[in-house]
């Protein structure tokens, strides 16, 4: 067998083979030899197929390949419980990504919370340490009146007069 | 068995049932579907525990995402991409070779070819169909990842070069050239190789 694409006298080899393999119209994967194939295509094809050596010696090494690659092609397809794993697949997917009960989010989110609520307590320490003491006006004078004694209602001026008007 | 095989019109009209989260519509695509995600899957990652996984983390994401697909494109072609896009993001984030050789199978699986073999006498031995596999693979690693994947399509599951574009985010023209290189390497180190 010769080197198929050794360039020749007139540049680049023949490759009108592969235009035929491309060739939808051919059923190019049920014919398998180069006679099924000859039958196959036009006359003007068939001609060229005869004159033209590098075309015949590169699809018959074509056609054996291409039978060897279907050959090597793992013969079992889907198991027939594929279909069956395949939706326990997806309704566990959706089990997962459904909203979580509280009460099961909890454990999931304990970390954070203990985060927030440190943060939050280094907050409010730091806060209150630093708050300016709030100054109460002291008693001026100490009253010998009990500690719970009422102290008498602040009269105005106006209204003892008001009074001794009313009196008269 | 084609894409195109399936009824599109019927899988329109599913997938309409399972945008609106009927799932006995999306496990009936799943059935109608399954069989080829497979396929492809299997031309990219060849171990069978990846395939499985694979093949059931594109039909959750397909299912999870489908209320956004608008169906311009094929149902189908749509979930071939979401594989393809899947099982190179493994290759990647595993970096491995995504080849299988002889070494590389499990007991179970060598057995599992074997009893393939056995029910049909007329095949040849495990031994020969790896040795087969092995050169297929090797010759398959010449041309880059992309490449691969779109022979495989192409040659294997029968894909249309539309198809293949639509599924790998390229031009048809382009999906054409590269084809069309891939082939030419492909040959010309299958002639060396043969006696």
């Amino acid at each position: 067998m010769g080197n198929f694409f050794t360039e020749g006298k007139h540049g680049e080899p023949c490759s009108r083979w592969q235009a035929w393999l491309d060739a939808e119209a051919k059923d190019a994967l049920s014919s398998q030899s180069l006679q099924e194939w000859v039958s196959v295509l036009s006359s003007e094809d068939r001609a060229h197929l005869h004159e033209c050596d590098e075309c015949r010696v590169a699809l018959e090494a074509w056609l054996s390949f291409r039978q060897s690659l279907q050959a090597a092609k793992p013969a079992a397809g889907a198991p027939p419980w594929f279909a069956a794993r395949v939706m326990a697949a997806i309704a566990a997917r959706e089990e997962e990504s459904r909203p979580m009960a509280a009460w099961i989010a909890v454990p999931r989110f304990a970390a954070r919370l203990t985060w927030v609520c440190a943060a939050a307590l280094v907050f409010a320490g730091t806060w209150l340490y630093e708050k300016p003491p709030v100054r109460h006006a002291a008693p001026t004078a100490s009253t010998s009146e009990g500690l719970f004694d009422t102290q008498p209602p602040l009269v105005s001026e106006d209204e003892v007069l008001v009074a001794e008007h009313n009196h008269d | 068995m084609p894409a195109v095989h399936l009824s599109a019109a019927d899988d329109r009209q599913l997938v309409v049932r399972a945008q609106k989260e009927d799932k006995e519509a999306f496990e009936e695509l799943i059935r109608r579907h399954s069989n080829r995600v497979f396929a492809v899957a299997s031309g990219i990652l060849h171990r069978r525990e990846d395939v499985e996984d694979i093949s059931q983390q594109v039909f959750v994401k397909a299912y999870f995402s489908l209320k956004r697909f608008d169906q311009r494109a094929a149902f189908s072609t749509w979930l071939y991409k979401i594989t393809v896009n899947e099982c190179w993001d493994l290759l990647r984030k595993r970096k491995v070779r995504p080849l299988v050789y002889e070494a590389d199978l499990s007991e179970e699986q060598a057995k599992q070819i074997a009893a393939s073999h056995q029910s049909a006498p007329d095949r040849p031995d495990v031994s020969q169909c790896l040795e087969a596999r092995q050169q297929v693979d090797m010759l398959l690693e010449s041309v880059d990842e992309r490449d691969r994947t779109m022979l495989i399509l192409k040659e294997v599951e029968g894909f249309a070069i539309e198809e293949i574009a639509e599924v790998l985010d390229l031009n048809s023209n382009t999906v054409k050239v590269r084809l069309f290189r891939a082939r030419k390497k492909i040959v010309s180190k299958f002639g060396k190789r043969r006696p």
